[in-house]
């Protein structure tokens, strides 16, 4: 006989609905649903169970496995997530415009700042350094309120409460990851500008020093790309994508990250290798570029294959999935900074009418846009796809335990 | 009586649910009970499943949903059909019995050809 004093119903549907709750998958609605079905179920056996332990065991049991609610759930709720999704999409495309924005105003004001206080030649890059490390400190003050304030508890709103501290938290997250990817390409701009490309000696150290960094910032990438995988590892509704420790990791943060830093830090790659008088032609490093980023668009395409031809090699118990709606958002946001990045780039190529492919009278080696355009594509809707193909449409009334 | 099989069960759920909610508006877990009941446990639904089915009827515009106050005192959420859901009705009705009449017609001992 259980101990029927000691148990608390309340208590147990709070600590069985947390993880469905923190799936974004459901609705408050879908929830207070759920609960009042567990409550009838649970007066409909408490009367002949043993314990109310084991009434609330037996309960949980037919109310089915928490991962495929989720997938059921996924499914029926799919329309109402698409909604949410292009609020991300926007969000990240007003992250994008702002920062910009807020990088162009701090950077002309140091500009005009340092040139009035007598700092000739190599007064632009200080300019450049200052209003970095300024906007990335007041972006850190206002990101650290914006968590603060969605943290903090509202009456009568604890379900809206968690669901904005995850929002926030994904947004400050996604915003300092990209940051620091795209703070790579300052660092040469610690000296000036008319001797970086031809003194080899005076610019060997700063490459090193760049270099030394960025691995610093790699790491930082990836630890994000690693934070995304593993925060929601356990709340995939898919059974094979939250097993799947290579695809998981790859789509749940790593492709983004890379797709970012083959767009971005491409270019000053070969420049570097110019300082060392290791030149590659700007046809040749367009190429090797674009070749890159052809293969991190297939490489989701073949992981995916792989594990259906290999599913034992593959599939393992250590989870670090995350085909989540929270997923899902990681990649709106990403997706629309990277969208934004793209026409940026394709707009300067139009503006100064350069060619995409060949030589370049400006050295700037780059991948074509509508590459980059297709890899934003894929990323953000190969999951979908995924989803779909494996799951299939249909919903399930009968789920195997 | 063995249990049906998870494609008959899906592919009935709908027509089912739409049957109960017919004669009179219900929720989720009288849904299940009834149809564990008339079923003679045949039927076996996995109880949470059962919601994100009729949130894609109530979608498609079958079924309408209603939050009120039970016996119980606490807050339930009721579905009724709509006139939408009443038409489905009928065609998944034409539907089923054209299927129950092609197996009576195939499985009947007495007639030697179809």
């Amino acid at each position: 006989m259980g101990s029927n004093k000691d148990f608390d119903l309340n208590h147990a549907i709070h600590e069985w609905q947390s993880p469905l709750r923190k799936s974004g998958v459901f609705t408050e609605d879908n929830l207070a649903e759920l609960t009042d079905h567990l409550r009838d179920s649970f007066e409909g056996c408490s009367s002949q169970a043993a314990s109310q332990e084991d009434c609330f065991r037996q309960v949980i049991q037919r109310v089915g496995p928490r991962e495929g609610l989720i997938a059921e759930y996924y499914k029926s709720n799919r329309s109402i997530l698409a909604k949410d999704y292009c609020l991300y999409f926007l969000m990240g495309a007003i992250g994008f415009l702002g920062w910009h924005l807020l990088m162009k105003v701090t950077y002309d004001i140091f500009c005009i700042i340092i040139s009035n206080l007598g700092f000739a030649g190599s007064g632009l890059n200080i300019a450049t350094w200052v209003a970095a490390i300024f906007v990335f400190s007041l972006f850190s003050v206002l990101s650290w309120m914006v968590f603060r304030s969605v943290n903090r508890p509202k009456k009568n709103e604890k379900g809206r409460q968690n669901l904005l501290a995850k929002r926030g938290w994904l947004i400050i997250v996604g915003f300092l990851g990209l940051f620091f990817l795209s703070s790579f390409p300052l660092f040469p701009f610690l000296t000036d500008r008319p001797t970086l490309y031809f003194d080899r000696a005076y610019h060997v150290p700063l490459i090193l020093v760049f270099y030394g960094s960025s691995v610093w910032w790699m790491l930082l990438a990836l630890m994000w790309a690693t934070w995304v995988a593993r925060r929601y590892e356990h709340l995939s509704p898919n059974r094979l994508l939250r097993n799947n420790r290579m695809i998981n990791f790859a789509m749940g943060g790593l492709v983004p990250i890379l797709f970012f830093i083959i767009i971005n830090q491409g270019q000053w790659g070969f420049l570097h290798l110019q300082f060392l008088k290791l030149e590659v032609s700007q046809s040749a490093g367009n190429t090797i570029l674009n070749s890159i980023m052809i293969g991190l668009i297939l490489l989701p395409f073949a992981l995916y294959w792989l594990s259906d031809q290999f599913p034992r090699t593959f599939l393992s118990d250590g989870h670090m999935g995350a085909s989540t709606r929270s997923y899902h958002r990681i990649i709106t946001i990403n997706s629309a900074m990277l969208s934004l990045f793209a026409l940026d780039l394709y707009s300067d190529y139009l503006v100064r009418n350069l060619p995409i492919w060949g030589e370049l009278e400006f050295v700037r080696y780059q991948c074509h846009p509508v590459l980059i355009i297709v890899g934003i594509v894929v990323s953000l809707v190969f999951p979908y796809i995924m989803d779909i193909r494996r799951r299939g449409k249909r919903q399930n009334l009968v789920v195997e335990e | 009586m063995s249990p049906l099989s998870k494609d008959l069960t899906a592919a009935s759920s709908i027509p089912l649910i739409l049957s109960i909610l017919n004669r009179g508006e219900s929720y989720g877990y009288e849904i299940i009970n009834l149809v564990h009941l008339l079923s003679d446990g045949a039927i076996q639904w996995t109880d949470g499943m059962l919601y994100p089915v009729l949130h894609k009827m109530e979608q498609r515009g079958y079924v309408t949903s209603e939050w009120k106050k039970a016996d119980t005192g606490r807050k339930r959420k009721y579905y009724r059909i709509t006139p939408k859901g009443k038409k489905q009705l009928v065609k998944d009705r034409a539907a089923w019995s054209l299927i129950i009449s092609i197996f009576n017609k195939v499985w009947d001992p007495t007639k030697t050809s179809i």
